[in-house]
Formats: structure tokens, C-alpha cells, sequence
């Protein structure tokens, strides 16, 4: 989705506050938050695709207006009702409907780090999918504009660059954040060099590495 | 997250590729394994891969899409590398934004990483040549 989080180049969002000491939570809500989450996900049922998924279809006023943490319970939020975990009548309410089931396991104090720790985002596949590329070759990400999930930024798009690195197998974000499938396909490390993605206002030795799935790669002279 | 988690497990593992060659290649070569090694992983450290800084190239690693960080090894991320000017400006400017942190890299070559399904994790390279020297 051509969204607001596509965030790779905007050039005013002012300067960047470095914050000495800072502690891991500014806030015992957002220590929440996060317990929160991590706890939901740890029943399985969206995966982390899904997950990014989720905030990326935040609207945008309200995605830069939100801290990292709001983010995440707004996401969360839209996922239980989504998945049936509650409705929305019951995160209002902050009550269980009479009648309404109970998720099992039952997350109990002395249950929580084992079952939490289970969560793992995992998305290296080990199968046998061979590489459409090698390293060194010249590749173009392909001119596509995904209505759904997809991690091809806008910047990059049609670009040309350089396979660096065959990172291996892992599931393809674009159809996993939907529950269209793994699809299970390499992933590279590309090298753009800095002046093909901005132009002339770069400086010609630096160079952007981009982590891009086979499917969002051409063989470089090809266009799509 | 507090107490278990945060950024001296990656000093820990740093530390060790300095006086360590063998552990340094591990590391360089497979970033999740070598990480592994100190029972760091899990959740956001699934799959790590370790880049050098060098007396000419200078990482610097973003996520401009969300913010995807290593938490196993430097627990969770920072307001600023999860602020929109952060990850709008990195790609973009990466000296401007280097500047902004006390850093200036006249003349040198600098490698921006996009991290999406990574976690990247950055070390320097000059503790290394002091550890070959010696």
C-alpha cells in the first residue's frame, strides 16, 4: 500500500532528537502495551506479517499524529475484533460479554514467560525454492504499486541495483499478511547506489541496501 | 524487556569479536548463530545479520517502513530510530542525520541498510584492527 509508513525519503519530518539515558518505557502504559501484544500474539492468530499489516492500514492523519506504542494498540485493537478474540462492544466496555468463550491456554502470572517466549516471528523457511539471482548480478525492483502489504518501498521502485547477498528462503509478506499463503522465495540484499534513488544531490559513494523478495525483481533491462 | 533484554548483550557479543578472529568470521558469516552461541535470539533475532564498520565505510541502519530492530541483542528501539525523521531522512540524507548525532563523515564512503525482514547490527571495525595488531 502506497501509505504513510512508506516513510523512506520524505524530507520533512524534521531534525532527529537524540535522547540521553532514555528509559526502555516512558510510560507504565506503554510497558503495557507491549505486554499486551506480545501476550495476544502469542495465541497465533495473525502472524507478523499480518501484524505490520495491521498499522500500515492505520489512516495516515492518525498514524503520524500516534506514538510507536499508540500504533501498536490501534492495531491490536482492530485485530481482536478482526479475529473474533472480542468485539468491539467488548474492548469499549473493557467487559466479557455474557456467554462470550475464553481463549485457552489461559494466560496465568507464573504461565507468562513460557508462553510468551514461544512467540517467535520466524520467517526463514529451510526448502528447497531455487534463486531467480546471484550475488552480483544486476537486477530492477519492479514498478508495482501493491494495494495490500509489501515491503518494496515506493523509493526504490524501478530502480536499478546490484544481489549482494542471497539472504535464503522466507515467506513473502505481501501474500503472508493477507493468509494467501507463504509463498516461500529468496531473499537478497540489494545495492542501489545512492545517485540512482535521488539523483545528482547524492553523494556518488554512498549506496542504500534493500532486503527485496524475489518477487519484486526483474533482471536488470527488463521492464514492468 | 527491562532487565534481561537491552543493548550490553550485543556489547557482549562485540566485545568478544574484537579479541576474538574465529568468533568475529562466525559472526560476520552468520550473524543469528554466532549470537546464538551467547543464548541471545528469539523474537525480533530470528534471522541477524552483522555488518563492519571500516576505517572508510561507515553503516548506518534503518527501517524506513517500521521499525524493525534486533531486540535480542539491543532490546527495544529508541525513540529516535522509530521517528518519522529518522526514517524518512536516512535514506535521504544519511550525513545530514549523522551530523544531527555529533558525527561527521567527510570523505567517507557510507552504506545505508533498509532492514525489512532483518535485524541488522552494526560494530566497529577499529577495535578489530587494534585485536589483529596485537
Amino acid at each position: 500500500m502506497n501509505g504513510v509508513h512508506d516513510m523512506g525519503g520524505i524530507q520533512n519530518m524534521g531534525p532527529v532528537f537524540y535522547e540521553k539515558d532514555e528509559p526502555v518505557f516512558h510510560a507504565p502504559w506503554e510497558a503495557r502495551a507491549y505486554a499486551l501484544v506480545r501476550a495476544v500474539r502469542a495465541w497465533r492468530k495473525w502472524n507478523a506479517d499480518a501484524n505490520r499489516d495491521g498499522i500500515e492500514r492505520i489512516p495516515p492523519a492518525e498514524y503520524l499524529r500516534m506514538s510507536y506504542y499508540e500504533r501498536w494498540v490501534a492495531a491490536l485493537v482492530e485485530q481482536i475484533v478482526e479475529h473474533g478474540l472480542a468485539t468491539r462492544a467488548e474492548v469499549e466496555s473493557g467487559r466479557a460479554l455474557q456467554g462470550s468463550g475464553t481463549l485457552k491456554p489461559v494466560l496465568m502470572e507464573d504461565t507468562v514467560p513460557a508462553f510468551v517466549s514461544q512467540w517467535t516471528t520466524l520467517a526463514a523457511r529451510d526448502l528447497p525454492v531455487a534463486p531467480r539471482f546471484k550475488n552480483g548480478q544486476a537486477v530492477r525492483a519492479r514498478n508495482i504499486h501493491p494495494a495490500g502489504h509489501t515491503r518494496l518501498p515506493r523509493y526504490a521502485r524501478g530502480k536499478a541495483g546490484t544481489i549482494v547477498r542471497d539472504h535464503g528462503v522466507h515467506v513473502f509478506p505481501d501474500t503472508n499478511a493477507r493468509f494467501q499463503g507463504e509463498k516461500p522465495q529468496h531473499v537478497y540484499s540489494v545495492r542501489f547506489a545512492a545517485r540512482e534513488l535521488w539523483g545528482d544531490q547524492a553523494s556518488p559513494h554512498d549506496s542504500v541496501h534493500i532486503d527485496l523478495w524475489d518477487d519484486y525483481l526483474d533482471h536488470a533491462g527488463s521492464h514492468s | 524487556m527491562k532487565h534481561k533484554v537491552g543493548p550490553r548483550n550485543g556489547a557482549r557479543v562485540v566485545a568478544r569479536a574484537w579479541v576474538d578472529l574465529e568468533y568475529r568470521e562466525r559472526l560476520l558469516a552468520d550473524g543469528t548463530s554466532a549470537v546464538a552461541e551467547f543464548g541471545y535470539g528469539a523474537a525480533q533475532g530470528e534471522y541477524l545479520v552483522v555488518v563492519e564498520n571500516q576505517p572508510k565505510v561507515h553503516n548506518l541502519i534503518v527501517c524506513t517502513l517500521c521499525s524493525c530492530y534486533p531486540w535480542p541483542v539491543l532490546g527495544l528501539p529508541p525513540i529516535w530510530y522509530k521517528s518519522s525523521a529518522y526514517r524518512s531522512r536516512a535514506v535521504i540524507d544519511p550525513r545530514g542525520v549523522l551530523r544531527e548525532f555529533g558525527l561527521d563523515l567527510p570523505g567517507t564512503r557510507k552504506f545505508a541498510f533498509g532492514t525489512a525482514l532483518l535485524r541488522s547490527v552494526i560494530w566497529s571495525y577499529r577495535s578489530a584492527r587494534r585485536a589483529v595488531r596485537n
